[in-house]
């Protein structure tokens, strides 16, 4: 039984060390609230201003904002946050705040009403607001418009208060006025409507229409969305206070990261960001015209208020961060929601407070701030402010005009008075869309604000909805084809215009037609949905696909049966469709394809995986037929079919019907492929007629490749004590070490015993330790396996770096074996294991970062190859994602929380990070960090970075493991170079240079290593070949500094024997790639182009410090060579593109 | 007057539809558990059915502790929190037994009543197990009929399939209750005034603060047949949802008990629902376990709260 509570700790991306005052304990200077000193700390770009437009005393702890018509700011403030006190009365409050003059200085605050628990979101509207309080979403009515609540209502009741900074929050009023809010990972919600109950465990964006309660999930997931905004077509984004991924595009319906039992999701734009609180798409005539559509939210644990862009890229977008709004280094600005104000300015709340969050520190730390808050102002002085508009005063007619408005928030409160006048507006609307200038600039857009009044009052519109659906403006079509969703039940025929939509031009209309037709009960929208398959299928569509195709499975896999439906006689179509369902029941209509040999070359692996993972025997009959007769004709084919035999076996236990010794011709396959795939299915079925010839393989001192691997394996499926003789003495006789090894893997599960003395045995001999890894992997994947090892190495002295190699696996295992370490340890003769500091050393030690760490020093110590920092971690968009992403770790870790985390790894594991130990029914052990889980599978990643699928009905056990980072790691540092590499952490995020900026730089390199192949290569040739693919030359990863710079003494030096004098220097080569998500120009920024030379893909390019390139759509490589006689500068490569074209940048990662 | 004159059709209505089965009484010192859903939930922040049942026995010793929650039906499905609903279910029998009630008010069926007759089944063998599971053979239970939606206008959904539904639903409790020998509260939504601008609920379904007010007498009458203490009609709110204000006498008394009623409900809810459960009680207690002390210290607080209701109560005898 999975332990959810266990499972959702895993999820968790909170920083959070198990002790509580860890985090934030060295804080100990707690600034002077002066709002005027923190406004000095503000650095904004060039051209804005920032001014203070209300503080404390009249506001406190605001935690979300929102404007109304008449430009009033209404608020919703805490100071009992985070948990009431036992007798504490609970006062919270909603304020609004009144700038009378227009100067931008907030005059007069009304205290709408108060007596609230902490309330965590307000929207104005329906003659006073909505507000999300503790289990209830509230509505307060203002009788006689004095700001003061004359009403209170329950509207919902019964959301979730686990966590009180993930309850009900960011409520917001969509383009249709539905009411938009959103709950954090944390929270279970169950909530009555006339409709039903609606249910909704962890986080999730729910869409409500307040008359009628009609109550659903827009989107689920993310960890602590506090930020929510349309841009002006309807697409709806999304930001993470708690996740890592920057922007998020919201696909109606989709999962996002930790949305509970999704087996899918989908990922932000910016991933490797810090958190983010708050989202408002600006615009206007007010900021600058590259400001236009900014997506603004805020970075609050690192004092910032950023500014991103986004570009289309497919179906989806392209993010990219710009300089801040706002920096700064005061340590309680705290900007938690923005935004756009009735005179063009960006308003910003900043809750003011030293400690952020309340899992770390104690609820009744006396440094929480309950008192102080502001709102601050930015504006840009290369243009007026502008004068606000008088919208509830003004007439029907004057009002529709102003959804033409150039101001989005003009359009957006002028919505809202509209949809309050109710259905009196209609004849109004009716004659303002019918005189919409169609040859006007924006009259598509016009037309949609049209469009969604209609939806607001809720009376279908077809002839506007048609004309939309056919306007040239792609965004307009992809945001009607969301509203055919809305209007289902009452238009004509919603499919037919769906069919129409999902083969649209744009990737984007198809997405919204596909995931429309989700929503639409009827076997015929899969089939058409899964029209979309026809055209270019990028991340987001596919995903729109999957999540279809399962959400209408219970409509679409009985008609199949009933041969309803028959996806046209598509093999792909049907294929996607049955695989993202799960579908068991309805193979046989693919397997009737594939007989038919209706299935093309392309489509056939995914075919075969589909029937491999839900086939019946009868299925898999066909399968394996198809095998045997493609065995010598398509090996390519064969294989495939055998692998996925081997699939359904491992995963299912399921095997063909019928006689299944004919495999053996494709035993005897010249192809290794074949061969290999049938000696393994032989074991695996355990056919006992072919035992001979699996036999002959594993004896035949001749064979090589993967055919005695496989036999191996096959004999160790058969089990029988004659398969572990034979074993055994593969395993202690003296062929070469893979056959052995090979054999020693395999003997594992039937004779461990045997298994481990062989293996002491074999490493005795491995001097330096190769090849090592796998085997002690083999046995740490066995039940009792570290076990019989431990009892086998007793008395036996094995080499030191075998020894170290066999530690470094027991660590990656994130399991705990002690006796095991104590066992090598002593067999290898070396010293290690944790440090744990008493509290003298850790001063000790925290001063000794303090007095002689040096963050330069430190970089250089992270950087070396031996301690393999990257491996695990990125620092920005490079780096490895095992362990935490430390782009801002210096802005929230304190040193005495580094240097724990360093020496002793497992005493503080960041929430995202514990690993699982999951044991088999097979007694197969698995361990890693668990990455999701779907209806069948837990998926894991390993230390390498792998992911891997344990099928849950094989799960027999479950138990929470140990850090995956490695003990003893920085042992052989002294105390100097350890004082240097905390210095250097707790500078990341923290000091501008160690912070990464917004520019787009190369960090993620390949570099050539000197051996002989690649010298060899190089002298044939020229160093042009550094640029090909060739595959002898051998590459190995490297990434840049923080900064952005690779520096040259760090890069191997290849001296090519007669091009290089013997006392000159030689060259060193570099390789990045560049992802274009269109055709573009783009400029590349170089440092200096002394002593470079460089090839796009393979084409020399003539570098300058600009260098202008041209790009088609996909993946470019570009090299690097750097002559070291002539540059001793180091390398950075910046890219640039021109605004608004599709996006470029490097390729990050791993 | 008008005010007494507009619950008279209610009260009519259910001297027609009382039930046979043996009449139920409240002892002094009893100690009530209510279970239920969001009818349940939504009374403690109003307490007239509370007050109504606490001041027609003014000399009677009777506490109640609430443990509705919104969504909840006889499986426990909203009180899983982090674990399935099973947990959430032993959890709740286990928060029972630690109340140790005499009473328990059960207010299931509301939800399950969305299954229509194919969900009857299992409803009825689930609504047994709960009963039995909750062991104590001194329990006295009564189980409340579920309450029907009102018509509202467009564009609210047509209630009546759903209202055919709960009559289904409603007569299996009853049939229940006389097979368990329980008391059986034939729970029916009060017409609107026609001269009032509100109705008992805002969206057809779930009670106001009027709404408690105007079903407390059913709850009476059902429960308290020989009782001699106050009824509510003096502290009728208004059409606002809030109290009447100027009350005098036994007038303001009752108001009184009731605000107080009201406290003491909250204080328990913060005490068995504390926000922040995750770090106090939850798998991430070792962050903020230590302050799981102050939850305990809620108990005190709800005691000198039932201390002030007791005082109250015999007030309202003395003035009677």
């Amino acid at each position: 039984m999975l332990n959810r509570l266990i499972a959702l700790s895993l999820f968790v991306s909170l920083i959070g060390a198990p002790q509580t005052a860890h985090a934030q304990r060295d804080l100990k200077v707690i600034p002077p609230p002066d709002p005027e000193l923190e406004r000095e700390t503000f650095i904004l770009p060039e051209g804005f201003e920032v001014n203070l437009f209300a503080a404390d005393p009249v506001i406190a702890k605001p935690i979300q904002m929102n404007f109304d018509p008449q430009g009033r700011l209404w608020i919703a403030s805490s100071e009992v946050y985070p948990q009431i006190k036992p007798g504490q009365e609970a006062t919270d409050r909603i304020l609004v705040l009144e700038d009378l003059d227009g100067d931008g200085v907030s005059d007069k605050t009304h205290v709408f009403t108060e007596g609230l628990l902490i309330p965590t979101g307000v929207a104005p509207g329906d003659g006073g607001c909505y507000v999300g309080a503790s289990t209830e979403l509230l509505h307060f009515r203002d009788n006689d418009g004095d700001l003061k609540a004359d009403e209170e209502r329950v509207v919902l009741s019964g959301f979730g208060t686990e966590d009180t900074h993930h309850i009900l929050h960011t409520l917001r009023w969509g383009p249709a006025q539905l009411l938009y809010f959103s709950q954090s990972i944390y929270i279970h919600s169950h909530i009555e409507t006339p409709w039903g109950v609606r249910r909704l465990n962890a986080g999730g964006i729910w869409q409500f229409r307040p008359e009628n309660l009609q109550l659903q999930v827009f989107a689920r997931g993310l960890v602590n969305s506090w930020g929510t905004d349309f841009d002006d077509y309807g697409t709806t984004f999304a930001t993470d206070g708690a996740g890592g991924e920057g922007i998020n595009y919201i696909v109606p319906g989709a999962s996002y990261l930790t949305a509970f039992a999704a087996p899918r999701i989908l990922h932000g734009l910016n991933p490797g960001s810090p958190k983010h609180c708050g989202l408002e798409i600006v615009g206007g005539r007010h900021l600058p015209e590259d400001w236009q559509g900014s997506f603004i939210t805020n970075d609050f644990r690192g004092h910032r208020v950023c500014r991103f862009v986004l570009t289309e890229q497919g179906s989806g977008f392209y993010s990219q961060e710009q300089q801040e709004v706002i920096k700064s280094d005061h340590v309680a600005f705290r900007p938690v929601d923005v935004k756009l104000g009735p005179d063009g300015a960006i308003y910003i709340a900043d809750w003011y407070n030293p400690i952020i969050q309340h899992g770390e520190v104690d609820f009744r730390d006396p440094r929480r701030d309950h008192t102080h808050g502001r709102i601050w102002r930015v504006t840009y002085t290369g243009n007026e402010t502008l004068d606000r508009p008088d919208l509830v005063n003004m007439e029907t007619p004057e009002l529709l005009d102003q959804l033409r408005s150039p101001e989005p928030w003009t359009r957006r409160q002028a919505k809202r008075v509209l949809k309050e006048r109710g259905p009196v507006i209609l004849p109004n609307l009716k004659a303002w869309a019918h005189r919409l200038d169609n040859t006007q600039y924006d009259d598509h857009r016009h037309r949609l604000e049209a469009l969604w009044m209609y939806q607001a009052l809720d009376v279908v519109e077809p002839e506007l909805l048609y004309s939309l659906l056919n306007c040239s403006t792609a965004d307009a079509r992809a945001a009607a084809v969301r509203v055919i969703g809305h209007w289902q039940d009452r238009l004509d025929n919603p499919l037919g215009l769906l069919e129409t939509a999902v083969s649209d031009e744009h990737p984007r209309v198809r997405l919204e037609a596909v995931r429309v037709l989700g929503e639409i009960a009827r076997p015929e929208s899969v089939e058409i949905a899964m029209q979309a398959l026809d055209a270019e299928v990028d991340e987001w569509l596919d995903y729109s696909l999957w999540l279809t195709a399962r959400d209408l499975a219970p409509v679409w896999q009985p008609a199949l049966q009933d041969g309803q439906i028959d996806f046209g006689g598509n093999a792909r179509h049907l294929a996607f469709a049955l695989k993202s369902a799960g579908s068991t029941a309805a193979v046989p209509s693919l397997t009737r394809l594939l007989v038919a040999g209706e299935v093309s070359d392309a489509d056939l692996p995914g075919v075969l995986d589909v029937i491999g993972e839900f086939g019946s025997p009868d299925d898999l009959r066909i399968v394996f037929e198809q095998a045997l007769s493609a065995a010598e004709q398509s090996p390519g084919i064969s294989a495939a079919c055998l692998q996925s035999l081997l699939n359904a076996h491992a995963r299912r236990s399921v095997t063909p019907a019928g006689d299944l010794t004919p495999l053996s011709t494709a035993i005897d396959s010249q192809h290794p492929n074949v061969s290999s795939a049938a000696v393994r299915l032989a074991g695996a079925w355990r056919i006992a007629d072919l035992w001979p010839k699996v036999v002959a393989i594993a004896e035949d001192a001749q064979t090589n490749g993967s055919r005695p691997a496989a036999a191996m394996q096959a004999i160790a499926a058969y089990g029988s004590d004659e398969a572990a003789d034979l074993l055994q003495t593969i395993a202690e006789s003296d062929r070469p070490p893979p056959v052995r090894q090979a054999a020693i893997v395999n003997l594992i599960a039937i004779r461990p015993q045997a298994a481990a003395a062989a293996a002491v045995n074999f490493v005795e001999s491995l001097q330096r330790g190769e090849g090592a890894e796998p085997l002690f992997r083999a046995f740490l994947a066995r039940q009792d396996g570290a076990n019989r090892l431990t009892a086998a190495l007793a008395d036996k002295t094995i080499p030191e770096d075998v020894a170290v190699i066999a530690l470094r696996t027991v660590t990656a295992s994130g399991q705990q074996f002690p006796e095991l370490v104590a066992a090598l340890t002593a067999a290898g003769n070396i010293t290690s294991g944790p440090r744990k500091l008493s509290a003298e050393e850790m001063q000790a030690m925290v001063e000794s970062v303090q007095n002689i760490g040096d963050p330069a020093r430190g970089e250089a110590v992270f950087r070396r190859a031996e301690l393999a920092c990257f491996k695990c971690h990125a620092i920005g968009n490079a780096g490895g994602v095992v362990g935490p992403n430390l782009v801002s770790l210096g802005a929230t870790a304190q040193l005495d929380y580094l240097i724990d985390s360093i020496l002793d790894p497992n005493k503080a594991v960041k929430e995202n990070y514990h690993t699982v130990v999951v044991l088999t029914d097979e007694g197969q052990v698995f361990s890693g960090i668990k990455v999701r889980q779907s209806d069948t599978d837990l998926i894991l990643r390993d230390a390498e970075d792998k992911e891997i699928a344990v099928p849950l009905n094989q799960i027999e056990e479950q138990s929470p493991g140990v850090s995956l980072m490695p003990t003893g790691v920085v042992d052989k540092l002294t105390q100097q170079e350890l004082s240097d590499l905390i210095a250097f952490l707790s500078a990341l995020g923290r000091l501008p240079e160690y912070t990464i900026g917004q520019n787009q730089v190369a960090r993620r390199w390949d570099v050539l290593l000197p051996t002989d192949q690649t010298v060899f290569r190089l002298r044939r040739t020229s160093y042009a070949a550094a640029a090909s693919d060739h595959p002898e030359l051998a590459w190995q990863r490297i990434y840049s500094r923080v900064s952005g710079d690779v520096p040259l003494a760090e890069l191997p030096e290849i001296r090519v024997p007669g091009r290089v004098p013997p006392d000159g220097r030689g060259m060193s080569f570099l390789r990045c790639e560049i992802e274009a998500a269109g055709a573009n120009n783009a400029r590349l920024l170089l440092n200096s182009p002394d002593g470079l030379s460089a090839w796009l893909d393979e084409q020399p390019l003539d570098l300058a410090a600009e260098t202008e390139i041209m790009l088609t759509p996909g993946r470019h490589r570009l090299t690097i060579g750097i002559d070291r006689s002539v540059r001793t500068d180091d390398l950075r490569v910046e890219l640039k593109t021109p605004a608004g074209a599709p996006a470029v940048q490097f390729v990050g990662g791993k | 007057m008008r005010n007494i004159l507009g619950c008279l059709p209610v009260i009519l209505c259910l001297c027609t539809a009382q039930p046979a089965a043996a009449e139920f009484e409240f002892r002094d010192g009893d100690r009530v558990v209510l279970l239920g859903g969001t009818l349940i939930e939504r009374e403690q922040r109003y307490g007239y059915w509370e007050t109504a049942l606490t001041a027609a026995h003014p000399e009677r010793s009777i506490t109640f502790r609430n443990l509705g929650w919104s969504g909840d039906t006889v499986w426990a499905e909203s009180r899983g929190i982090f674990d399935p609903p099973a947990q959430g279910y032993a959890r709740m029998l286990e928060l029972v037994g630690e109340l140790d009630p005499t009473v328990i008010i059960v207010g299931y069926g509301n939800n399950e009543a969305f299954a229509g007759e194919s969900g009857l089944e299992s409803f009825v063998a689930q609504y047994n197990k709960l009963l039995d599971d909750i062991d104590g053979e001194q329990i006295r239970f009564i189980l409340l009929a579920p309450l029907p939606m009102e018509q509202a206008s467009s564009p609210l959904p047509d209630v009546s399939p759903y209202n055919d539904n709960v009559q289904l639903y409603a007569a299996a409790i009853e049939s229940i209750a006389a097979e368990r020998d329980a008391t059986f509260v034939p729970l029916t939504m009060p017409q609107r005034e026609s001269d009032s601008e509100r109705g008992p609920t805002d969206n057809g379904q779930h009670l106001t603060a009027y709404g408690y007010w105007s079903t407390a007498p059913q709850l009476r009458a059902a429960l308290c047949g020989g009782a001699d203490g106050p009824a509510l009609d003096p502290i009728r709110p208004t059409p606002t949802g809030r109290p009447p204000t100027d009350l005098e006498g036994s007038a303001a008394t009752l108001e009184d008990l009731r605000t107080t009623i009201v406290r003491k409900n909250e204080l328990f809810f913060h005490r068995w629902r504390p926000q922040n459960i995750t770090y106090l009680f939850g798998f991430r207690k070792h962050e903020q376990g230590n302050n799981a002390v102050e939850i305990a210290q809620f108990d005190p607080l709800i005691a000198e709260q039932e201390q002030h209701i007791a005082k109250l109560r015999s007030s309202l005898a003395v003035s009677q």
